[in-house]
């Protein structure tokens, strides 16, 4: 009998979905559904990991192995599953909040470690699942509900950020052009390492709906523009752009080693110096 | 008359090689038979501090530190000023020390008790004969060796198992001064049978710490995943894992913290590779967020608190037993398994034991251990580990394509299958939210009163599977001692001395700690009239823990506690039931 092809259908669940009608999260949720269908990726083959918040609820809204973990988390938890199961693929999801705030400590070991899972970060500006406060990318004086007058913190740049610590894979979509994004996030998925792919997704509850319109008027799109994703500088320029929001893959090295990689090196390694049948053995290492 | 257990302290700075000295003693020891407990103490100082090793040798398995000691080497008074309160010399007992050193022994020593003191040229004879000042360490181990009758064919092959392959010549310089320390001591050093300790039939012994033994009942359980971030005393189980668990497949991470170590073996254990973790106090603290989630979604996890004394940074190479609340308490209800090790081969067993209950009832299970038990080396029989490994691999659902998976339907036991990723038809959603049977996220009281019954449940299982105690002395006794974890040795030791009295007394040891072991407890409890629960927290928790949670505690429950660092003697504990059990003497 032929397998079954798999469609974006094949990837949806009956969970009752929470977001509000115009959330930016829905087209993230369709382009990974399309782009594990053209994967095809079986169901159970498939882990989608995230953290805490509207995003993070994503898991629960794809047939797959699905942890919504806790806030800020996502990442290490990811990383013991794609350590120890290396035949898994990883879809780790979640907001800006999560990654970049207090996830923001496991954001830059994770980077270093690289180990092989894609990282979609819905970047709203905002904590949209306790309703509205400032978050670490929310721009200098736009108002919050904990900070009235304007938010007065300066926002991290999360490209920048990321290639600053050498990740793998990186790139910006944009969740009004799924088509883009169901690309990147294949590419992504068949990258042996870390991609993180952040993800302008609008909340429309919290920042009005004009953010469709502006990411639609101030969107570059580098894939079509040429941009040579294996230039570094380049690359750090389009990070640093103020006036166009840059969309499309900015950044890949595909020839840096995963932490799968290194885990099955290491194990060879140690092999080699411990010369055992099995765990009993390693009683007489003991021995006085 | 030779003797057949000895307690022997070396101490001087970081760079006189006390602890290598104290180690070559220890492994000679142990392939020869004799049982070694071999604890090490150091200054503040990252290098070059003060330093310290005390060996207690005996016949028997030592069930303690010895509460005397019985020969101290000192090879410098200032060096050994920090240790004064760690070391209790027995009347009688030998001093060496080094000739050279201009402080006045008396200054050091307590007045009141009558002491050998003896000096020794230990820098002289490693300058002038041996020609290499670092060796004075091995003119030391000679003239002991002399004196105390240590095997000294088991001492050379020590120094030649550390130096020979590498540093042919460093292992020759060695072997030299430690001849010419045993030419000094035929000399001149005291020839007393009753500093000669009896040769014990050489059955060959291993030797290990707490901490290792944990790590390696871990591997026998079937961890393959350990992620952790270095803290005293819990280090050493990163060490042996590190060099152990890849050559099976596994996986060791130095995680960036605490909360990434915990949340890593969290993903790996839901992945369906067994997992654990270690830490001390501050770490577990950082933990406690994921152990929620562990217990929410039921993944089973190990969680290992090598506990020292608290709070925040306290005293890291010291013991305490008062981080056990905060194995208690988690935000919101979380049913959870504690389990205390009481020795060094306990903690094989115990790590066994809670790898096989966090699989078969899908939940955190904690061990708490002690600084005491994890970084001593003990020596142990060999035929004692294998006999008893256990490994418990959690339930699978069966699936099939007609019927929806419930990764959480409701069970007696309160255990639901649990798919694994790459099961076909296996897929759920697992959350740290409150669920349904399916595992979709609900905000309905009512089925959080449902979920936590059925989580709660387990606990019933847990107390029946896993209820062992140690019990010790008279089952009939009307006084009974209550303690758990590294205080065993002492009290154990405690009671043998006073049946050697003719008193009556009875102790309870138990190593699963939460759930109540209540069938083992009240057998225990039967007929006794008075109770002493003995602790080192200054709080008094265990005994608290027990009036909130236990049941047939008799009416006289008495508590008998302090903050951590000084471990009680066997002499303190003789002097408590000589106190309580005089009753039984009238009667
Ligand atoms: C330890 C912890 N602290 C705080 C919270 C409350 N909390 C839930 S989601 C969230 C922020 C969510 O923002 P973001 O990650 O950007 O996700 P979004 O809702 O915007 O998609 C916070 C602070 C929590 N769940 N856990
Ligand atoms: S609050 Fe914002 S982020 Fe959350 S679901 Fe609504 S629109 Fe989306
Ligand atoms: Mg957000």
């Amino acid at each position: 009998m032929a397998e079954k092809v798999l469609t974006a259908k094949d990837y949806r669940t009956d969970v009752q979905n929470i977001w509000c009608p115009g959330c930016g999260d829905f087209g993230v949720l369709n382009a990974i559904h399309q782009a594990v269908a053209e994967l095809q990726i079986p169901p159970q083959d498939l882990a989608v990991i995230s953290g805490i918040g509207c995003s993070s609820r994503l898991p629960g809204y794809v047939n797959a192995y699905g942890f919504n973990t806790i806030h800020g988390r996502a990442l290490p938890i990811a990383t013991g599953v794609s350590a120890s199961r290396p035949d898994l693929r990883v879809l780790v999801a979640g907001g800006d909040g999560d990654a970049y705030a207090i996830g923001a400590g496991h954001f830059v070991h994770a980077l270093r470690r690289n180990p092989n899972l894609t990282y979609i970060v819905m970047d709203n500006s905002v904590y949209g699942l306790t309703k509205g406060q400032g978050s670490p990318t929310t721009p200098v004086g736009d108002p919050t509900k904990s900070q009235p007058f304007g938010h007065s913190e300066r926002p991290l740049n999360p490209l920048a950020w990321a290639l600053a610590l050498e990740v793998t894979f990186l790139a910006q979509a944009f969740s009004g052009q799924v088509k883009q994004l169901k690309d990147l996030i294949v590419k992504g998925m068949r990258h042996e390492g870390f991609a993180l792919i952040n993800v302008k997704s609008p909340c429309v509850t919290f920042r009005g709906n004009q953010e469709y319109n502006y990411y639609r008027e101030h969107g570059w799109n580098i894939d079509k523009d040429g941009h040579d994703y294996h230039d570094r500088e380049a690359a750090f320029r389009i990070t640093q752009e103020k006036e166009r929001v840059p969309f499309g893959l900015i950044w890949q090295d595909e020839n840096a080693v995963s932490l799968g990689k290194q885990l099955e090196l290491e194990r060879e390694k140690y092999s080699k110096v411990r010369q055992y049948d099995n765990a009993d053995e390693v009683l007489r290492t003991f021995f006085a | 008359m030779k003797i057949n257990d000895l307690t022997l302290t070396l101490a001087g700075s970081g760079g006189d090689g006390v602890i290598t000295t104290g180690d070559f003693i220890t492994r000679a020891a142990s392939s020869d038979g004799i049982y070694c407990l071999t604890q090490m103490s150091y200054g503040p100082q990252i290098r070059g501090g003060e330093s310290s090793i005390r060996v207690r040798m005996s016949h028997k398995q030592a069930q303690s530190r010895g509460d005397f000691v019985d020969s101290l080497l000192v090879f410098s008074w200032k060096d050994y000023k920090r240790f004064t309160d760690e070391v209790e010399l027995r009347p009688g007992a030998l001093v060496l020390y080094e000739e050279a050193d201009k402080e006045s022994p008396a200054d050091f020593l307590p007045a009141d008790i009558e002491l050998r003191l003896q000096a020794v040229p230990f820098k002289k004879i490693a300058q002038e004969d041996v020609g290499v000042p670092l060796t004075k360490n091995m003119v030391a181990l000679g003239v002991l060796a002399e004196i105390h009758g240590f095997n000294q064919e088991r001492l050379k092959q020590a120094i030649m198992d550390k130096y020979g392959k590498k540093r042919p010549e460093a292992a020759a310089k060695n072997i030299e001064a430690f001849d010419a320390g045993k030419a000094w001591a035929q000399e001149h050093g005291p020839k007393e049978e009753r500093l000669q300790l009896e040769p014990n039939g050489g059955e060959r012994l291993l030797v290990m710490n707490g901490d290792e033994a944990l790590a390696y009942g871990a591997l026998q359980a079937g961890v393959r995943y350990y992620a952790g971030y270095p803290i005293t005393p819990a280090t050493p189980i990163l060490h042996w894992l590190q060099q152990e668990l890849p050559r099976f497949g596994g996986t060791v991470i130095q995680a960036e913290d605490e909360i990434s170590a915990i949340t890593q073996c969290v993903g790996a254990s839901w992945a369906g590779v067994k997992a654990m973790t270690a830490s001390s106090g501050p770490g577990i603290a950082l933990m406690m967020e994921a152990m929620g989630l562990a217990g929410m979604a039921e993944i089973p996890l190990t969680i290992v608190n090598v506990q020292r004394v608290g709070p925040s940074t306290g005293i890291p190479s010291k013991p305490e037993q008062a981080d056990l609340l905060q194995a208690l308490g988690m935000h919101g209800d979380v049913p959870h398994a504690i389990f205390a090790p009481a020795d060094v081969e306990d903690c094989f067993q115990v790590a066994m034991e809670a790898v096989a209950c966090s699989e078969r009832y899908q939940m955190p299970v904690i061990i708490l251990s002690d600084q005491f038990i994890g970084e001593r080396f003990e020596s142990l029989r060999g035929d004692r580990f294998l006999e008893r490994v256990k490994q418990v691999e959690r339930d699978l659902p069966e699936l099939s394509p007609e019927r929806k998976y419930q990764r959480y339907a409701f069970s007696e036991s309160g255990v639901s299958p649990m798919a694994v990723p790459g099961l076909e038809g296996g897929q759920y959603i697992t959350s740290g939210l409150e669920h349904d049977e399916s595992g979709a996220p609900t905000s309905s009281s009512e089925y959080h009163q449902l979920m936590s019954d059925k989580r709660a449940a387990k606990l019933k299982g847990v107390a029946e599977d896993f209820d062992f105690a140690r019990v010790y002395g008279n089952k009939d006794a009307e006084f009974g001692i209550i303690c758990w974890g590294s205080l065993k040795g002492a009290v154990r030791e405690a009671i043998m001395r006073a049946q050697d009295e003719g008193l009556k007394v009875a102790a309870y040891v138990p190593q699963l700690l939460y759930p109540v072991p209540q069938r083992s407890l009240s057998e225990f409890l039967k007929g006794k009239r008075k109770v002493m629960v003995l602790e080192l927290s200054h709080g008094a928790q265990f005994y608290h823990y027990l009036k909130g949670y236990a049941t047939d505690l008799p009416e006289e429950f008495l508590s008998h506690c302090r903050a951590g660092g000084h471990l009680f003697s066997i002499e303190e504990v003789l002097k408590l039931i000589r106190t309580h059990s005089v009753s039984e003497l009238v009667a």
